[in-house]
């Protein structure tokens, strides 16, 4: 048990030695700190903003989601808990919600053009969840920043295989596959605080 | 025989090939195979998001956000706190509310919530029906026309008044519709139908709802009744028979 723990928290430190300014983000913009939304936003608002247009199919609607959920989550962060999870999760969520209601503005609206007022609104949240899903697992991607990012998307977006990779990086096969681990693990970390927060 | 360490989970995870003891280990443990499986979940859901191209807002729209909350006295308390201990944060919004009432929380623990945080004197108003009659004592803020949202047919009018005392109250004139063992629930929504708060259920054709304080019915200006089933889910239904927008 106690060898278990030890490497757990081993591990915990290293992962989170990988990218320690995500949490600092996160617990300052918890506090409030100047220049803390800013952040998030450069962080967040890729997410936000491809979530609010896939889903919507409408340009400036995905830029008024946007508008609203970051106004949104800089007034209501007192409601945010860092020790949960992400900040960026947690903004994706408030995104959610919020394209979850357009959505069912619009069908309210056109129910009531149609006026067929006794049918019920029809809700499926699933392919929003999906979406969201992606979007913010292809965020964790690009937060890894270069070259792991790239090596990522090479390995699992596109199918190459270690050795292609190595080839086109002109990187040794041993550091595309070390990067490659790390970024796994480093990837599963930034779910794990994504999801938590979602 | 210790467990293996996280590259060497990573690299099984992966596929590639790690030392022979660990990997001997790694076949036989619980705890190691359901690390790797736990990675190679991981793995699974990042070429899921293949594909997906993000898209950056354009610069405008950070400047949108700036100015929304820089003209917001309430929220533009980007204060930098001064170190002398408790920091009390900004004021609790009625938005900030709504959007946690909509998960799924008693808007009763919404109402005490916002007074907690100062935002609502007297507190528990939320959602108590105040009592009926006395038309003209106060002075008007605000009216509307109802319309039956099934055939648009005219269906009353809503009126908001300020009383002496500050506070200020809807006052709704409109046939109760028919709902069945349903309730009708009375709301005022915000312009993008996201926001909302609910006054209160709608039980007899002239009836008046204290408006919490802290809204603003020129933010939240639509007036909405709704048939609410009684399934103890507080949260709007979205099935409105009444509506109408004040001005």
């Amino acid at each position: 048990m106690r060898i278990a723990v030890g490497t757990a928290m081993a591990a915990e430190t290293a992962v989170r030695a990988d990218r320690p300014e995500d949490r600092e983000l996160d617990r300052d913009f918890a506090a409030g700190a100047e220049g803390s939304l800013e952040r998030l936003y450069a962080s967040a608002a890729p997410l936000v903003h491809t979530l609010a247009l896939r889903s919507l199919g409408d340009a400036a609607e995905a830029e008024d989601v946007t508008q609203q959920t970051f106004v949104a989550a800089w007034r209501g962060r007192d409601g945010y808990r860092p020790e949960r999870g992400s900040a960026r999760g947690w903004v994706v969520g408030i995104a959610r919600r919020r394209i979850a209601d357009a959505l069912d503005a619009r069908a309210r609206e056109r129910r009531r053009l149609e006026a067929v007022a006794d049918q019920p609104v029809a809700r499926d949240p699933d392919p929003l969840a999906t979406e969201a899903e992606r979007i913010m697992v292809r965020g964790e991607v690009e937060s890894l920043g270069p070259p792991r990012s790239t090596i990522v998307a090479l390995a699992f977006f596109e199918g190459h295989t270690h050795e292609q990779i190595a080839d086109r990086l002109s990187m040794p096969l041993g550091t595309v596959k070390s990067h490659l681990r790390r970024s796994l693990l480093a990837l599963r970390h930034g779910l794990e605080a994504a999801d938590a927060s979602l | 025989m210790r467990h293996c360490d996280e590259e060497e989970l990573a690299a099984l995870a992966l596929g590639d090939p790690i030392d022979a003891a660990a990997a001997a280990h790694a076949a036989g443990c619980e705890r190691c195979a359901t690390e790797v499986e736990d990675l190679r979940a991981v793995a699974g859901r990042v070429q899921g998001a293949a594909g997906v191209e993000l898209v950056a807002p354009p610069a405008r729209v950070w400047t949108a956000i700036e100015a929304e909350i820089a003209a917001d006295p309430r929220s533009s308390a980007v204060k930098v706190d001064e170190g002398d201990g408790v920091d009390e944060g900004p004021a609790v919004e009625p938005e900030d509310e709504l959007a946690r009432r909509r998960e799924r929380r008693s808007p009763w623990v919404v109402g005490i919530a916002a007074a907690a945080a100062g935002a609502i004197i007297g507190g528990v108003a939320v959602g108590l029906v105040v009592s009926g009659g006395d038309d003209g004592g106060g002075t008007l803020v605000a009216q509307a026309p109802l319309a039956d949202l099934a055939t648009d047919a005219p269906a009353g009018s809503a009126r908001v008044e300020r009383r002496d005392d500050g506070t200020e109250v809807l006052v709704l004139d409109t046939p109760v519709p028919a709902a069945g063992d349903a309730n009708l629930e009375v709301w005022l929504i915000d312009t993008d139908v996201v926001g909302m708060v609910s006054l209160g259920f709608l039980t007899g054709d002239h009836q008046e709802f204290e408006i919490p304080a802290g809204y603003d019915v020129a933010d939240f200006p639509i007036v909405d009744v709704s048939v609410e089933p009684s399934d103890g889910d507080p949260t709007h239904s979205g099935d409105s028979v009444t509506r109408g927008v004040l001005g």
